[in-house]
């Protein structure tokens, strides 16, 4: 077991990288400027030179990739002059130090980046995992709920009712739940108003799109279970009917149930930035998106992706080691 | 070659596969509702009462609900429903340019995955499992926000990352058919390796394929619509459903129905082609099903 | 019927199982009666279909109940008719009085649990061991059936085991709560020839050694002469003839036992040809009327296709179903 997590783990920092350096690469090829963005569109054709120099991104690529990682040796000398005033305090101090020891960079407004993503991240991280509990917990439930009953009533209503599930984007539930609960209470229930429950909302409106996949993919795996040889070996060494459901036949159906969780993951990341915007949720969706409009940050954008990524290749991780304890030949290969 | 068509055509009608879409009712209800979507398209200069774009008279304009408006006025004076019409046509449109890319990167890759193998085939599932958990929603925003947003941008930011399904169906498919012995024959005949993946490979994969675009379709009617929601990409006067909701949004306290009914729009269409996806999936190839 | 010194350890009295289908009631057991004394190894033969698990599967009351259902029957068990007794208290019959092991050992063990775990469950649940002495009876059962290293092998996963061992470890698992009776059904089909002996050897073992009587299930009449001391021939959900070994093969009755005797190949047999039972096995829907034997029987007469032959007794521990014999010939 230890062997299956060294070889998990040493993939990541290479991966990183390439995904990093990938990004950059995008940000070249890519039509737009960053310079331009940078300077703002009240510069001029020289202040956006002078911007571009000032901070190297003249430069070749690679040494543009290497400074992000490494630290940057500061602006250029020879244009600080030319920077105006109130930039050149922007320049001249705090100069990162790379992202490799830990530095993300600075703001517009100055302000130290992981310092915002260390205020922010936990907040994104209990919208998306609340929702992602919600998610399971639900989607289990009337997962081995429609199993067990197949055929009746229940089954199709809740088959039925997944298909609904996966057609009302989150973003929509999560209209629809401010809009409820303005008409019955008065209140748009904002994070401004009240920051518990407009998570606790926010979580139950991306869960609840999340649902509907999850308890898809368990009512279809327990189907397929339920109907194995050692489920009948369990009942005849006379165990309940809840112990052969819920320890033998759930452990087994659990395989394909995580590969379909594991999907979800992107789509919860995406849903938390979109909730976080309907909710007024200060997390890092909003920060990446008050980083764009009105006025553009790509380093915040930047780093804010990477730290996405980060938490992604996490999850895949977590989702690995579970494979492995689920399914115990995985552990022996 | 047009006869032999329509023969293909009809048999696949009389098909135990058809018979089984047949029955299942909803799919009925999402041939429906696509037909209505697509009509719209369409004919939405027809069957809108008012031009999407144009005020629709002098301030003060009616902001709730009636007979002239059926839902009203938005904050720009341009009638609401006759935009969510028109904006069946630009979403639509995105929806397939993106399902276009899609297949145009998806389909080549599984078929060269799964005919060549090899190192050819793990070099792509390398690519294809890295991109499966690529956080895409935050990677287009992330591309908007630095190379500028617009609807161009947004596309192709999503096309190169969300073929990776596409890929993998069509290599299934390859995999399972590059044995049989038609393929092997033809290769014995000494044809090229394009004719054999065009000719005899790629037709097999077209029913899981077909699947695949209905339902990645309504997948993505709602990233586009995600997208268009959160960030301002300029699509203020063309009616396009996300940007509406993004409109709407502000005055949800004051014209609430402006954007439920944007949304139950969303909603509806993705909705119908969840369902015709789900019962030509039933139908052609039930292992399909994750 | 049958009568013995002792009472027997199981009584079964018009069992009737039927499957509600789509395509009509399947009556897959069709009113049977058979004993089981104590210590014994009772056989029941019959071909694929005959109903053979079925009867198995329906004494332990675990027949899949939105087709299936038990219509009738009595089962004597310990002083109980297990047919009426809750299904709480059926539990606790399950695996620790009566338990049954598998044809396929490859599907029937849970692959995601270890070995021990998987014994050690069935042991905790019937019996109030102390949990630290869990371990060591679990390397006890698994010492049983001959399984090398018990105390390391408990560990390991069944995917980790071969064929003829985690037939053995299923075989562990269901005595270790040394039940009194096991239900064997077809544990010899999967598994290769040598693997059979094996097998069989280890069940005629663990008679003597735990004093439990088994009922094994078998379409293979070589492994019947092999462990059995009695038998019963079903065909087509009903039992056409019981009696002891000696019985059975000399003295073959029925003449489907006949049929199935001279089909079956045998070092005695110096020559001539297998002898083939003509026709199919009639499909359980719509079983033939009377004796469900008679399309196929080469003494059929009118009388057989009215009514199904009541039970006649021909020696001492030997019936037959058939009107070929009236009442002790």
């Amino acid at each position: 077991m230890a062997r299956f997590l060294i070889r998990r783990l040493i993939i990541i920092p290479p991966l990183l990288i390439v995904l990093s350096f990938f990004l950059f690469l995008c940000l070249h090829l890519a039509p737009g400027d960053p310079a331009r963005l940078l300077a703002g569109p009240k510069a001029d054709e020289n202040q956006v030179e002078l911007v571009r120099k000032a901070y190297g991104l003249d430069k070749p690529i690679y040494v543009q990739y290497s400074r992000w990682l490494i630290g940057w040796p500061g602006p250029d000398p020879q244009y600080i002059e030319n920077i105006p005033e109130d930039l050149r305090e922007f320049y001249t101090s705090n100069i990162p130090k790379g992202i490799l020891r830990g530095d993300l960079g600075r703001s517009w407004k100055h302000e130290s980046i992981s310092q915002s993503i260390k205020e922010r991240l936990p907040v994104t991280l209990e919208l998306t995992i609340l929702a992602l509990l919600i998610a399971i917990g639900m989607g289990f439930f009337l997962g081995i709920v429609a199993a067990l009953k197949r055929g009746t009533i229940v089954d199709y209503l809740s088959t039925t009712g997944a298909l609904f599930g996966l057609s009302m984007p989150s973003y929509w539930l999560g209209i629809m739940i401010i809009l409820i609960v303005f008409y019955l209470f008065g209140v748009l229930p904002i994070y401004a108003s009240n920051p518990t429950i407009s998570i606790l909302l926010a979580a139950t409106a991306l869960g609840a799109f999340h649902t509907a996949s999850v308890a898809r993919m368990t009512r279809s795996s327990m189907l397929e279970v339920m109907g194995e040889d050692y489920i009948r070996t369990a009942r005849v060494k006379g165990l309940s009917e809840r112990v052969v459901v819920l320890k033998h036949g759930l452990k087994n159906a659990l395989i394909p149930i995580i590969t379909i969780l594991v999907l979800q993951i992107p789509w919860l990341f995406g849903g938390a930035v979109v909730l976080e915007r309907v909710f007024g949720i200060p997390g890092m969706g909003r920060l990446m998106l008050d980083s764009i409009f009105p006025h553009s940050d790509p380093f915040v954008v930047l780093d804010l992706f990477l730290v996405f990524m980060v938490l992604t290749v996490l999850a895949n991780l977590l989702a690995d080691i579970l494979y492995a304890y689920v399914n115990p030949k995985i552990r022996y290969e | 070659m047009f006869a032999s068509l329509i023969e293909r055509a009809r048999r696949m009608w009389a098909s135990p596969a058809a018979r089984k879409f047949r029955r299942n009712k909803l799919a009925w209800v999402g041939l429906a509702i696509v037909s209505a979507v697509v009509f719209c398209a369409i004919f939405a200069d027809f069957i809108a009462p008012y031009d999407p774009v144009e005020q629709v008279g002098p301030k003060p304009w009616p902001n709730s609900p009636s007979r002239q408006f059926l839902i009203g006025v938005d904050s720009f004076g341009r009638d609401i429903f006759s935009r969510i019409i028109h904006a069946t046509r630009l979403d639509l449109k995105l929806g397939l340019a993106l399902v276009g890319l899609w297949t145009a990167i998806g389909v080549p890759l599984g078929l060269i995955a799964g005919y060549y193998g090899g190192k050819i085939d793990s070099a792509i599932m390398r690519v294809v499992d890295g991109l499966y958990a690529f956080p895409y929603l935050v990677f287009a925003i992330a591309m908007a926000g630095l190379l500028g947003f617009n609807l161009s941008t947004i596309i192709i930011a999503l096309g190169i990352i969300g073929w990776p399904q596409f890929a993998r169906v069509v290599r299934g498919k390859v995999l399972a058919v590059k044995t049989e012995v038609y393929v092997e024959s033809a290769r014995a005949f000494g044809e090229k390796d394009r004719t054999i993946m065009l000719r005899y490979v790629f037709p097999n994969s077209l029913a899981p394929l077909i699947v695949i675009m209905t339902l990645s379709l309504a997948t993505s009617l709602i990233i586009i619509a995600a997208l268009t929601f959160l960030l301002p990409v300029g699509v203020q006067t063309e009616a396009e459903l996300g940007s509406m909701l993004h409109e709407g949004f502000e005055y949800i306290r004051y014209q609430p129905w402006w954007v439920t009914s944007v949304g139950l729009a969303i909603v509806i269409i993705v909705l119908g082609f969840n369902f015709l996806g789900d019962g030509l999936r039933d139908a052609l190839d039930p292992r399909l099903r994750y | 019927m049958v009568e013995k010194m002792a009472k027997p350890l199981l009584e079964v009295r018009g069992l009737k199982t039927y499957f509600f289908t789509d395509e009509g009631v399947v009556k897959a057991v069709d009113g049977i009666d058979f004993d089981i004394s104590k210590g014994e190894i009772f056989g029941l033969v019959g071909e694929s279909g005959c109903g053979k698990s079925v009867t198995a599967l329906s004494l332990l009351r675990v027949i899949p109940s939105p087709p299936g259902k038990i219509i009738n029957g009595r089962v004597m068990f310990e002083g109980r008719n297990l047919m009426k007794i809750s299904e709480k208290e059926m539990r606790h019959v399950r695996g620790a009085k009566i338990s049954m092991i598998f044809q396929d050992p490859h599907s029937s063990l849970n692959p995601v649990f270890r070995i021990g775990d998987q014994i050690a469950e069935a042991i905790q649940l019937h019996q109030m061991t102390d949990k630290k002495e869990v371990p060591s009876k679990v390397a006890e059962a698994l010492d049983l059936v001959r399984i090398p290293d018990p105390e390391d092998r408990m560990y390991q996963y069944p995917h980790q085991f071969s064929g003829g061992m985690k037939q053995r470890a299923m075989i562990a698992m269901m005595l270790a709560c040394n039940p009194s009776l096991l239900i064997a059904d077809e544990p010899t089909t999967a598994v290769d020839v040598t693997i059979q002996v094996q097998i069989l050897e280890l069940l005629k073992e663990l008679r003597g050694k735990q004093d439990a009587s088994i009922m094994l299930i078998t379409h293979n009449l070589g492994v019947i002469a092999e462990v059995c001391d009695r038998v019963a021939v079903m065909y087509a959900g009903n039992i056409v003839e019981q009696a002891d070994m000696a019985g059975l093969f000399r003295n073959p009755k029925h003449p489907y036992t006949h049929a199935l005797l001279g089909a079956f190949p045998s070092a005695e047999k110096k020559r001539g040809e297998l002898t083939v039972i003509p026709g199919f096995v009639p499909s359980l829907v719509n079983p033939p009327p009377g004796c469900r034997f008679h399309p196929r029987c080469p003494y059929a007469k009118p009388i057989c296709t009215e009514e199904m032959p009541p039970v006649v007794k021909v020696n001492e521990g030997h019936w037959v179903r058939c009107y070929l014999y009236e009442g002790g010939k």
